[in-house]
């Protein structure tokens, strides 16, 4: 073939390609717009395994590109990513230390040990805020996002060190302490709604500033490294993931006025109690810090100003200290997270969960999982201590109303408490009641642990154990009825009602205690009708008070009980029905249904 | 000057002289060097007495100011004239004024980024969202890469007291997902053997195979060629071209007349047209939406194909029906937690999926021993096969359960393979095997190996039991079949393992397995031989469900068909054991199984009552 033949053909070729472009020139469509993971690497010009960790650090991350010009078996990156990864100063930092590294390993060839301990004195690193910063530019994306975080660092709070995969004790116990500070805040502020235990491990879901956060730590017990995992990529991950819960926290501890990086009881910690610690650690440093400001406001004539009243010209940092010194179990109220005044900002379920395990103190046995009851119990206000050192208060704590056990039988046993299992926790938490104890005892097998992450109505399917909780709540319904005297508004809203209605049902008996006492003392009173409004004036902030106050048969003994209240009730209630509104009448029905009805799944806690 | 006359020390006069002036002295001597020389360096700040050395290294200094400062001829000619001003060849100086500004925001950014850091003191922590509302920052879309949430909850069956429907709704989702698994190695392509019997060729040999191949091709070549060059040459008389060209003149004319015809039917036909491409436009939409609806439905399952290798989900970690105990202290959970959050990376596309990694081949005895711990120190390591070792091993080592419970957790594969291995090792061989692989572990119990050799097989049995118990969620696996000498074989042995499970799930997929086997007399008589037939009737008597049943009565209909195996049943006392079996109202077959098998064995004339 001649040189002019081949001419023509490459005319003819140009005339008839359409999309002829001269080599190196530019390009269009997926071949312009997408890159293989080795053009990529060659165009940033580092190593694989820098590349990687760029990817992960910037959120960087493979597409599937609809032609896949290079074909099926690479990896595509879009151009535009590999820009942007390009004009990152992080880039050249780790090429910096990379260079670094080098001048080490010369020194070490050179067996210069001095100038390499030197060097290694003055190693290049790098902080990721910027990019966090970046890549979550509102907080509530940081929250987000924040599922994966929490997981892997619960995870790595529970992975053993290992040298050969690079695995550092440092790395171990930062996310232990990240993952520690985060349970502490949860269980703060009453933020857990949903336990779920199961074999991989357990998920928890908590409610943050209106997202929901779901994330799964692993069950106590010691993890294996499995071969198929890729140990550089995980930690990459969980060295992004640190910083960014290391931010959040701050900014979570910030919210509730708590100084973020917390100073800890040595003591505690190194009994392996942080939890612990940090909860008193963070109930300490609240109550300082509005101590501060009524203070600055008002006359310092509190009893724990006037502890502390002399020491406001020291230094922070020495008070949390010296608060720390206090022994443990002189300030057994620390433990206790429930302050009243503070709830004025909560959401409905956040008073909920708070009251839940309120004015119930638990006691861990051994054998059951310390960690997660020891985060579970005082999320929804419950008092726990366990067996161990430094716990708060011991086994033979005479106030201890629930043990928890997980052994086939109990040798000695107090008769104040009960000693349930602690599925009973979880479950009650996730039904949002207090269930019956009986059905949870010591070695019994309990009912099954049911997902509270399946919404059964969408399923239509119920399990039988949802049936029965749900055939408890619907008769609790019936039952219970919004109280006369609390307000239109609270009228309107039974629902509202009824989630305090379980839960005070122990305090209703106690103010129909209370009304017995005070129809006793007020017997003698002259006037009926003065007498009733003197009681009405008595009872104002017991709302439950007021219908069987119409019960003003002015003969009731002072040495009534419960039954007898009934039974007055009774007699009386026909000529108190002539008395009332309709209205009322049938308020006053609905509050005689609910004090006859015997709630069986309503735990009544001993006197 | 002379010298003074020496006078008392206690007059006015010499205290006065005796007054020392050592310092004022020193402070004019220093005050005078200060003046002259330009004052005290003690008080001078350090900027002025030291200085960074900014003169840079020479040689490279001066190769850049080179390579910067040369002037283009065009732009020397034109310098030369002062009437013509040069334009810029490059934009040089746009570019460098650029990099200043750059850098003196750089070095803004740094300090006010320094008094950030500095204001929290210690931690270095700041609020990084403390101005969130200023949107300063320079932002990015974020791109979701994928639907798939973070962490997915498990189902309710994989609670570790789960409620019994959704625990078996859960347990059947992972017999399936191992099931697939086996009946894919089971179906699919055999592998091309490494070594194929029969002798090696030679090479002379060789050059001999294709020699002939290619004298064939040539010669049937050679005998085609003269035909087609006798037909070429065939003559073409006069009348029969003219004939021909008569035809063919016919034949276009015809062609002509029918095209026409046809189009303008076509024409006629035009709206059907219409409507035709219409439909089919429709049809092709419908099928885009059809393919876009199923790609975001797969998009939700896994990952786009990222990369070379394809992703496998973990997988679906739940109890086994035995293991459910309702004691969070007793939970066999899941310890590879790092696996899921992998896998999970994988499934959300974050990283692209790696290769299935063909694990490098454990030594179990050495593994046992290592989860044994000090109980077998003395284990030596054999040549003479794993199974042996790890038969020995586990018979050995008292703690037996512990390292299974153990090794599970720890490698459920490897468990497997080691089933596989000891189950061939145990089926194949006398108990005097098992007593040998005991004296390869020089233990202190050699000794009493004699006495003890039939005791241990029966404990080797129960404990092979518990394997398989534990064992068969659906694997008994793949790994086992290349100890097997043929694949049925295992297949049979395999169900007939199934049946023996407790759980009614395995045993129904069992005996199916068994009643789809038994397609011939031959494959009929193995089950039988292999013990499946009185596994089959086991099941059927204890079998607390109409399905369990109907499978078992199904399996054995199947195995009836066979004359021998007939036989084999009625020994096995078949017949009062059907004739027990209560029928169902809602499953009819069980009736219709249950009559067929007893008419069969009637027409075989064995009586129901012997």
């Amino acid at each position: 073939m001649t040189k002019k033949d081949t001419a023509k053909k490459t005319v003819a070729k140009l005339k008839k390609n359409k999309h002829y472009r001269p080599a190196g020139k530019k390009r269009e469509g997926n071949a312009a717009r997408y890159m293989t993971r080795s053009q990529a690497i060659k165009q940033l010009q580092v190593n694989l395994s820098v590349f990687r960790k760029l990817c992960i650090l910037k959120g960087v991350f493979p597409r599937e590109p609809k032609k896949k010009v290079k074909g099926n078996n690479q990896t595509y990156y879009h151009v535009k990513d590999i820009a942007f990864i390009q004009h990152d100063p992080l880039l050249e930092k780790l090429r910096e230390q990379r260079a670094y590294q080098k001048k080490i390993h010369k020194a070490l060839a050179k067996k210069n040990e001095d100038l390499a301990t030197r060097l290694r004195t003055r190693e290049p690193s790098y902080t990721l805020d910027r990019l966090i910063r970046e890549r979550y530019p509102k907080f509530v994306d940081a929250l987000r996002d924040l599922d994966d975080c929490l997981s892997m660092v619960h995870l790595f709070a529970a992975l053993p060190a290992v040298e050969r995969l690079k695995i550092n004790v440092e790395r171990v116990h930062s996310c232990r302490r990240l993952s520690h500070e985060w349970q502490a805040y949860v269980a703060r502020c009453h933020k857990l709604r949903k336990v779920f235990v199961s074999v991989k491990g357990i998920y928890y879901q908590a409610e943050v500033e209106g997202q929901k956060i779901t994330w799964l730590a692993p069950h106590a017990m010691q993890q294996v490294l499995p071969d198929d995992v890729n140990f550089s990529v995980m930690l990459t991950f969980v060295e992004f993931y640190e910083t960014l819960l290391g931010f959040v926290n701050f900014r979570l501890y910030h919210s509730i006025s708590v100084k973020y990086p917390p100073i800890l009881d040595p003591r505690l910690e190194a009994l392996a109690a942080d939890l612990y610690a940090l909860t008193r650690y963070m109930n300490g440093n609240t109550k300082r810090i509005s101590e501060e400001q009524e203070s600055g406001s008002t006359k310092p004539e509190h009893t724990r100003g006037q502890l502390e009243g002399a020491q406001f010209e020291e230094s922070e940092l020495r008070l949390s200290q010296l608060q720390h010194q206090l022994p443990s179990n002189e300030d057994r109220a620390l433990m206790h997270l429930i302050e009243e005044d503070d709830d004025n900002d909560d959401d409905e379920d956040t008073k909920k969960c708070k009251k839940l395990f309120k004015n119930m103190k638990f006691y861990l046995s051994r054998e059951v999982p310390r960690e997660s009851l020891l985060f579970v119990i005082p999320a929804f206000g419950g008092v726990v201590s366990w067996e161990g050192d430094a716990a708060p208060f011991t086994e033979a704590d005479q106030s201890i109303t629930h043990q928890i056990v997980d052994r086939p039988s109990q040798g000695h046993m107090y008769l104040s408490r009960e000693y349930i299992q602690p599925q009973w926790i979880y479950d009650c938490i996730n039904f949002g009641v207090i269930l019956e104890a009986h059905r949870y005892l010591v070695g019994r097998v309990p009912p099954p642990h049911l997902s509270p992450f399946v919404d059964n109505e969408a399923e239509g399917y119920f399990p039988d154990y949802a049936e029965t909780i749900k055939r408890f709540e619907a008769a609790a319904k019936n039952e219970v009825l919004p109280m006369p005297g609390v307000g239109k508004d609270d009228l309107d809203d039974p629902q509202l009602l009824l989630a305090e209605g379980y839960l005070s049902r122990t305090e209703a008996i106690e103010v129909a205690e209370r009304k017995l006492f005070f129809l006793g003392v007020f017997q003698r009173a002259t006037s009926e009708k003065q007498y009733l409004e003197d009681l009405k004036q008595e009872v104002q902030g017991h709302p439950d008070a007021t219908a069987s106050i119409a019960v003003e048969g002015a003969q009731v003994e002072e040495e009534s009980s419960r039954p007898h209240l009934e039974q007055v009730a009774e007699d009386t209630d026909g000529t108190a029905l002539m008395m009332m509104s309709r209205r009322n009448r049938g308020l006053f029905k609905a509050m005689k249904v609910r004090l006859n009805s015997t709630c069986y799944f309503c735990y009544i806690s001993p006197p | 000057m002379g010298k003074k006359p020496k006078s008392s020390r206690k007059g006015k006069k010499a205290w006065r002289a005796n007054i020392s002036t050592d310092d004022i002295d020193e402070f004019i001597e220093k005050s005078t060097k200060d003046a002259l020389t330009g004052g005290s360096l003690a008080e001078v700040p350090n900027e002025s007495l030291f200085f960074v050395d900014k003169s840079k290294d020479l040689s490279v200094k001066r190769k850049i100011e080179k390579h910067r400062e040369k002037v283009l001829h065009c732009d020397s000619v034109l310098q030369r004239n002062p009437f013509v001003k040069a334009i810029p060849s490059s934009n040089d100086k746009k570019k460098s004024s650029m990099k200043n500004k750059k850098n003196k925001k750089d070095s803004t950014e740094a300090s006010t980024s320094k008094d950030d850091a500095t204001k929290d003191g210690e931690s270095g922590i700041v609020d990084l969202w403390e101005n969130e509302a200023e949107g300063d920052i320079r932002t990015r879309k974020v791109v979701k890469t994928s639907v798939i949430p973070a962490v997915e909850v498990d189902p309710p069956g994989c609670s570790y007291n789960p409620n019994f429907e959704a625990h078996q709704d859960s347990l059947a989702k992972a017999v399936a997902e191992e099931m697939q698994k086996v009946y894919q190695s089971e179906l699919g392509p055999q592998p091309v053997p490494l070594t194929v019997q029969g002798d090696a060729i030679e090479e002379e040999e060789m050059y001999f195979l294709e020699v002939d191949n290619g004298d064939d091709e040539a010669n049937e070549e050679n005998e085609d060629a003269p035909e087609k060059s006798s037909s070429m040459k065939k003559m073409v008389t006069k009348v029969e071209f003219n004939r021909r060209a008569r035809l063919k003149d016919r034949q276009k004319k015809e062609s002509e007349a029918k095209k026409k015809a046809e189009i303008s039917k076509e024409i006629d036909s035009l709206p059907t047209i219409i409507d035709e491409i219409a439909k089919e436009d429709e049809e092709k939409q419908k099928r885009m939406m059809r393919r876009l609806v199923a790609k975001q439905e797969r998009l939700k399952q896994q990952p786009p194909r990222l990369g070379r290798h394809k992703f496998v989900p973990a997988p679906t970690q739940v109890l086994l029906s035995e293991e459910i105990t309702g004691s969070l202290r007793k939970l066999k959970a899941c310890c590879t937690l790092a696996t899921d959050r992998f896998k999970s990376l994988e499934k959300r596309g974050l990283i692209p999926p790696s290769a299935n990694k063909r694990r490098r081949k454990y030594n179990f005895a050495y593994e046992l021993r290592f989860l044994a711990g000090d109980k077998v120190l003395d284990l030596y390591f054999i040549d003479d096969g794993e199974a042996e070792e790890a038969a020995g091993v586990l018979i050995d080592v008292r703690v037996e359960d512990e390292a299974l419970r153990k090794l599970r957790l720890k490698h459920l594969e490897e468990m497997r393979t080691l089933a596989a291995h000891l189950r061939t090792y145990l089926r194949g061989r006398p108990a005097g095997n098992v007593q040998r692989s005991r004296n390869f572990c020089s233990s202190p119990s050699v000794n009493r190996a004699d006495e003890a050799a039939a005791a241990m097989e029966e404990e080797a049995e129960r404990k092979i039991g518990w394997l398989l118990k534990v064992i068969f969620a659906g694997t008994a696996t793949a790994i086992g079949y290349q100890f097997f000498p043929y694949m049925g074989d295992n297949l049979v042995l395999q169900s007939i393992s199934l049946l023996q499970v407790k759980d009614p799930f395995f045993k129904r997929s069992g005996a199916s397995r068994l009643a789809s086997y038994a397609i011939d007399d031959g494959r009929r008589m193995k089950i039988v031989e292999l013990g499946g037939a009185q596994e089959l009737l086991n099941m059927l008597e204890a079998a607390k469900d109409d399905r369990t049943r109907k499978a078992a009565l199904e399996a054995l209909a199947a195995l009836t068909k066979s004359d021998k195996a007939a036989g084999a049943l009625h020994k096995a006392g078949a017949i009062p054991i059907v004739q027990s079996t209560p029928s169902s109202v809602e499953e009819e077959a069980i009736d219709k199984y249950k009559t067929g098998l007893l008419k069969r064995f009637q027409d075989l004339k064995y009586d129901g009552s012997s």
